[in-house]
Parts: structure tokens; C-alpha cells; sequence
């Protein structure tokens, strides 16, 4: 079988069924209560920040519900890569229309990142909800519940996935380590914490990589890794800026967004998770902090993130300056 | 003295009426003007694109024919004082000078008549008229485009004389002229190409001709094939010197609203030329903060499609590089920007990436952002560190070798996990 030949650990110890999840002991109970009797099981909508397991609970119902042939009955989509009417139109209509196969209840159309739909197409949904009630389910995932339109808050059970803890994520990291033969250190696991916090999904990768670089996962390992995936990159940029090589830390921006092909949203929250850690004073924290929530703001508002992104590193070069 | 370094439109200029080519209707209309004209006779406005002819067929003319020329054009033309003093002067003085002198008289030459802006220039669209009615001496008016508003009572006291482009092989057989002259061989095919290029504009073909073949024995097609680029290069430049060095808000408007470029590359390009013009950051961070508010109109017109909310983005990038209070200092700039040349170079790169992602997504039930931002720095990290490992993901994810290339960074190492 595919599964066993899978060699991403995110996906080799994702959980098969509600009991292998890890935390999130409410939210399980609650689903398995529901599941008993699957006709009576409304939409679903789960909320949490990423990497807590949202979309493994999600998968594990759909396996629950179906056995093994759940991908024949479960539509996934990821309103991320493509989010407009279209994609509700063609493909979730289409879909939610087909007939069921054998005993099954009803389909299952799994949406992710669902926050991720513009207004319009969370409107479109929102009557396939209602129409096709009787020939499927949908579980939408978000990380923000809020930017899910009232109309279909309404219409789902609502469950929110807390942010997962360190004991957890730990525990977690330490079985894979253990069952694939790697060693890991306490040193290790801290710096994964550090960099991951409850997301999972990157801490598990973290962990993967991080085991091809030594013999033993240790702190030193886990910086090499943290080193290629993002936080080193940003931080550069904005020493730069600081330090008033503001054409630098505009290369560096550009050399972000384009070849690491990140997104301005993604980097501004990046650039604010680092402003705590440059050794900045407390005042200027604050000024950063507020500036860099009033760039965030222009950047959902705006035309072109690189202006945006450049205008705010502009602002870190000349507040440094003037305070010196 | 450099032969060179002398604009070949100054040198192959027509020194007679006879070598003004094209425009034959509009020369003899002119000439026929100007041979009947006597006081209280309408003055000529001679309108057309620029390039064609027209300042140089008056300057010939009145050569040719023994009148001395009063010229002025648009930076004369401020005030109604100023047109008064040099125009009206020479209007009434005309009877003197045809007494003492061997001249037939004078003509008054208003070139570039609507280069005049409305309201900064107080009076002088009215003065010009008033000469233009109760001069003693012929006027001769010359714009690019007569229909502007502003020129309306102008085109009632002018007898109007249209000019229009210069056909195809007029100009390529003026240019075999100059290139005989100058002893460049040229393919017949380049010139056809510069002619093409030119639009009827003459002057702009004989520049474009003297920058590719000045100091060339020989002159190919291949060689013009780059023209294209460079004309909207000079064009970019033009408008960022003009608006960088304005000296007021209204100016830098003006630079900007007078630009062919569209205004999308021309914001980028201004953002991206802001460090090499302001040296000072604190002034920089001023200028690129009103840049951020006008991008956040920008992405309300592009929500809304309502382009009525133009002239605020316009205003704002202005008013903004104003508030920075710098002098102007001339810089190299930069074209195209930085970003767009980077995309150039890395869109075979990025279409890798998308496909790597979406492979990835199917895998691992994530979306292609996500796949990018906490797959693809790991599993870069694998590939370059074991080959055994990379192997296996590869067939699990079904990456193809260009793919496999992609993370591992080279094509060495690719083929190297290919074969473990």
C-alpha cells in the first residue's frame, strides 16, 4: 500500500484515526460523540493556528466514515491556491452533486485554509451548504473563524483547536525520533520549540531535516535548518536596515520575496516576530511595533508589496537614525 | 573640432525652402500666407506632431525671403509683461526697422504656443493673441496639438495650416542622404526600420539614426532591432529627472501626468530610484512613506476599477517627494527596476517552484504557500545532505529530474540522486 512506502515523516506519523491525535481531548470527544450516528453529523468548522491538526482530524473522519476507500468519497481543496467563485462553482458544486457510493451516508468536501475565499465565493457556498445538505458534508478549515461569513458560521458546529502545547509537541518528536532510529537531544527539542512553537507540521520537518545534518539532533543542528528556512534571512534584512544600508536590506527584501517566493503577508509577520529579538530598546519596540501594524494594514489595502515592504524597511532606517 | 560630437539634425538642417521635404500642400499655404500678407491680415498657426517641419520651414522661409526673425517660444511666454515687452516691441517697431534696414521686415515666431500652461502663465495666451491681432509685422504660430482648450480664440484669429507626418521612404531616402555624406554604409533594411520607428517625425528619425551609426563604417538591420527599448528608457529618464529635480509639487505632477510611460512602471521605477536620489534616510523615509499611502489608493482603484482616484495617487507621490525638501542632485537611474529585472531572470525558477509546491500539496494536504514556506527550506537541506533520502522523497512526491534539480541546487547532484 502507498501508505507505508511514505517516506515524509508529516505524513508517515500523521494520525490515522481520532485516537491517535495528540491533545485537543475536548474537540475529539465532542467529533466522536457526532460520528455516532453519521446522517445526524453537521458541517464542520475548525479554527486553530497552523500545524495543531486540524486537517488530520479532518482526514481521520473522513477515514472513519468511509474506511478504506475514503478518497473515493472525500473531495479535498485548498481555497489557498485557488479562491474565487470558480473553484466553489465548478468544482465544489460539481461535487457535492454526484450521487453517494454504496452505504455511505454522503460525500465529504474538505476546504482548507477557507479563510483564504473572497466574500463573494464564501456567499456561493454558503447556498451549496444548503442545497446539497442531503448528498454531502463539508468540514471548512481556518486558522481565523471570523473571516468566515456569518451565514455559514451558522450553518457549521464550530470547533477550535487550541495551540498545541510544549509537552505535546515534545512527546510527539521524541516518539518519531525513537521509532526512526534518530537521536535527539533535550537541547534539540528546546530549539525546535523555539523556532516551531505548537506548529507541528514545521517542527516535524524540522526534525526530519535536521536528522540528515548529524548523528545527534542537537541545538547546533536545529540552527542550521532554522538558518535556511526563513527567521536568519529576515533578521539579516533588517540589521541592515537599521544600521542604514537601506539599499542592502531592499536587495535582501527582493531576494526574499522573489526566490524564496514568500509572501508579503507571511514576511511582515515574519519582520514582527523578529523586532523583539534585535536587542532594540523598549521604546523602540514600540515605535516599530506600531509602525509595522500600520504597514501590514496598507499592505492588505494596497497595489504592490514591494512598496509597501520597501516603505516600511524605510521608516525602520529612519527611525534608528533619528534616535541615535 | 569633433564632427561627431555635432547633432546631425542641426547639421543636415534644410538651408533652403526647396529642401524642406514633405508637406508640400502646407508650404505653398504658408508661403502663399505669408507673400499676401499685410497688416490686419489673421496670423498663421502651422499645427502638426513634432518633427515634421514646421519651425524649420519659418526659419528657411525667412531666410530665404529677407525677413529677420523675433523668435520666442514656450519658456518665453510666462506673463502677459514678457510677450509684451519682445513681441509687442517688434510688432510695432517694424516700420523703423523696414526704413533703416534691407530687410522686408520682421516675422514674430511663437514656437511651441501650446506648450503655455493655463494658469501659470498669467496672461500670456491672451497677450500672444493681442499681438497675433494688432501686430504691424506677420505672426507665426506653431503648436503640436491646436485643439487644446486654451488655444480655442487662437484658432479663430489664425489662418490654420496643417502639417503632416513624413511618409516612410521621404525619410529613408533623407537619411541614405546623410548616411552618403557621412560615408556609413547602411542595409536598406535599417533604415526602413528607424523610419518605421519614427512615426513621421523626421527629427527623431535622424537622431535615432546618428546614435546608432555615429561611429560605424557599416550599419546592419541587427543592430536597430534594439532600438525599441532605449526610446522608452529616454523616456523614463526624462520624466524621473524632471520629476526629481521639480521645484514645486505642481511641477512634479506635471512630470508625472506628461510621461508616456505607463504610470504602473513609473511609480515602480520612481520607489525603486529613491535611495540613489535621497541620500538622507529620514528625508527617503518621508518620500517613501506618502509612496505607501499612494499604493494604498493604487489598490482601492485596482479593487474598485474606479480609475477617478488617479490624480490622488499622483498627488500623493508629488506632494510626497516635496515634503522631503532635498536639492535635487543628478543620479544614474535605474531601468528597468531592480524587481523587474530580478522576475526576468527568475521566472523559469518560480515556474519550478509552483510545480514543486503543487506536487508537494497533493502529498501532504497543504496549500502551495504553505508547501513553500515550511516544505521547501527542509527539503532542500535533504537533497543536499543525502541522496539516499532524496531519492526516495522524489519517487514518493514524483518529482521529475528538473524538480529534483530545483532542491538540490545543481544538475550534478540531481543526476547523482537519480541514480541512487
Amino acid at each position: 500500500m502507498s501508505e507505508e512506502k511514505e517516506v515524509m515523516w508529516v505524513e508517515k506519523y500523521r494520525p490515522k484515526a481520532l485516537d491517535e491525535v495528540i491533545d485537543h481531548k475536548e474537540v475529539v470527544a465532542h467529533l466522536k460523540q457526532l460520528l455516532k450516528d453519521p446522517l445526524t453529523m453537521p458541517h464542520l468548522l475548525f479554527a486553530g493556528p497552523p500545524g495543531n491538526g486540524k486537517t488530520s482530524v479532518a482526514l481521520c473522519i473522513a477515514r472513519q466514515l468511509f474506511g478504506k476507500n475514503w478518497r473515493d468519497l472525500t473531495l479535498e481543496l485548498n481555497a489557498s491556491d485557488e479562491r474565487g467563485i470558480p473553484m466553489v462553482r465548478e468544482r465544489i458544486k460539481t461535487y457535492a452533486r454526484l450521487g453517494t457510493i454504496g452505504e455511505a451516508p454522503y460525500r465529504l468536501i474538505i476546504l482548507d485554509e477557507s479563510d483564504q475565499m473572497t466574500s463573494e465565493a464564501q456567499t456561493a457556498l454558503r447556498r451549496i451548504m444548503e442545497t446539497s445538505s442531503r448528498t454531502a458534508r463539508f468540514i471548512l478549515i481556518c486558522n481565523y473563524s471570523s473571516k468566515i461569513i456569518e451565514p455559514i458560521q451558522s450553518r457549521c458546529a464550530i470547533f477550535r483547536f487550541s495551540e498545541l502545547q510544549k509537552d505535546d509537541v515534545a512527546g510527539c518528536l521524541n516518539s518519531i525520533a525513537k521509532k526512526e532510529g534518530a537521536k535527539v537531544n533535550a537541547d534539540g527539542i528546546d530549539a525546535i520549540w523555539d523556532f516551531c512553537r505548537g506548529d507541528l507540521r514545521r517542527a516535524i520537518n524540522t526534525l526530519q531535516a535536521a536528522a540528515v545534518l548529524g548523528k545527534a539532533v542537537s541545538e547546533g543542528e536545529v540552527r542550521k535548518v532554522v538558518g535556511r528556512a526563513g527567521p536568519e534571512e529576515v533578521r539579516t534584512m533588517l540589521k541592515q536596515a537599521l544600521t542604514g544600508k537601506f539599499t542592502e536590506a531592499r536587495d535582501k527584501l527582493y531576494e526574499i520575496l522573489i526566490t524564496r517566493g514568500v509572501a508579503g503577508a507571511d514576511l511582515i509577520r515574519q519582520i514582527h516576530k523578529e523586532v523583539f529579538t534585535l536587542g532594540l530598546s523598549e521604546e523602540e519596540v514600540a515605535n516599530l511595533a506600531n509602525m509595522i501594524g500600520e504597514y501590514e494594514f496598507r499592505l492588505t489595502e494596497g497595489a504592490n508589496e514591494d512598496i509597501q515592504l520597501s516603505a516600511l524597511l524605510a521608516q525602520f532606517a529612519a527611525l534608528k537614525r533619528g534616535s541615535k | 573640432m569633433n564632427m561627431s560630437s555635432i547633432m546631425w539634425v542641426e547639421t543636415y538642417r534644410p538651408q533652403k525652402i526647396a529642401d524642406v521635404v514633405g508637406n508640400e500642400k502646407a508650404k505653398s499655404q504658408f508661403l502663399e500666407w505669408l507673400r499676401k500678407w499685410k497688416p490686419g491680415n489673421k496670423a498663421a498657426l502651422l499645427y502638426g506632431s513634432p518633427g515634421i517641419g514646421k519651425t524649420t520651414l519659418v526659419k528657411v522661409a525667412a531666410r530665404e525671403l529677407g525677413y529677420s526673425l523675433v523668435e520666442m517660444n514656450a519658456s518665453d511666454f510666462r506673463t502677459e509683461e514678457k510677450v509684451m515687452r519682445i513681441a509687442g516691441r517688434a510688432a510695432t517697431e517694424r516700420s523703423l526697422v523696414g526704413i533703416f534696414s534691407d530687410t522686408k521686415g520682421t516675422i514674430i515666431f511663437l514656437d511651441e504656443v501650446d506648450g503655455i500652461f493655463g494658469r501659470e502663465d498669467q496672461g500670456g495666451i491672451a497677450a500672444v493673441l493681442k499681438v497675433a491681432k494688432s501686430s504691424n509685422s506677420p505672426v507665426v504660430l506653431v503648436a503640436n496639438n491646436p485643439w487644446d482648450p486654451r488655444l480655442r480664440y487662437m484658432r479663430f484669429a489664425c489662418e490654420m495650416i496643417r502639417f503632416y507626418g513624413i511618409r516612410m521612404p521621404t525619410i529613408v531616402a533623407y537619411l541614405k542622404k546623410i548616411a552618403k555624406n557621412e560615408g556609413i554604409e547602411v542595409e536598406d533594411e535599417a533604415l526602413r526600420i528607424i523610419a518605421e520607428r519614427a512615426e513621421g517625425d523626421l527629427r527623431s528619425a535622424i537622431n535615432d539614426f546618428q546614435s546608432l551609426a555615429e561611429r560605424r563604417r557599416m550599419l546592419r538591420a541587427s543592430d536597430v532591432e534594439s532600438m525599441a527599448q532605449r526610446d522608452r528608457q529616454y523616456n523614463v529618464f526624462d520624466t524621473l529627472k524632471d520629476f526629481f529635480s521639480a521645484k514645486t509639487s505642481l511641477h512634479a505632477k506635471r512630470a508625472l501626468d506628461s510621461s508616456e510611460v505607463d504610470f504602473d512602471i513609473l511609480f515602480l521605477t520612481i520607489h525603486d530610484n529613491l535611495p540613489a536620489q535621497f541620500q538622507d534616510l529620514e528625508k527617503m523615509a518621508i518620500v517613501y512613506d506618502a509612496m505607501s499611502k499612494a499604493d494604498v489608493i493604487m489598490g482601492r482603484i485596482k479593487r474598485s476599477q474606479n480609475w477617478g482616484l488617479m490624480p490622488y495617487v499622483i498627488d500623493l507621490v508629488s506632494t510626497g517627494v516635496m515634503l522631503a525638501e532635498e536639492e535635487y542632485h543628478y543620479v544614474k537611474y535605474q531601468f528597468p527596476p531592480t524587481k523587474v529585472a530580478m522576475l526576468g531572470r527568475n521566472k523559469g525558477e518560480r515556474t519550478m517552484r509552483e510545480e514543486v509546491c503543487t506536487h508537494i500539496g497533493a502529498k501532504c494536504h497543504v496549500s502551495r504557500k504553505i508547501a513553500n514556506l515550511d516544505f521547501i527550506p527542509f527539503l532542500r537541506l535533504i537533497f543536499e545532505n543525502d541522496k539516499k533520502l532524496a531519492s526516495s522523497l522524489s519517487h514518493w512526491f514524483n518529482f521529475n529530474e528538473k524538480m529534483i534539480e530545483f532542491l538540490a541546487g545543481s544538475e550534478k547532484l540531481a543526476k547523482a540522486i537519480v541514480k541512487s
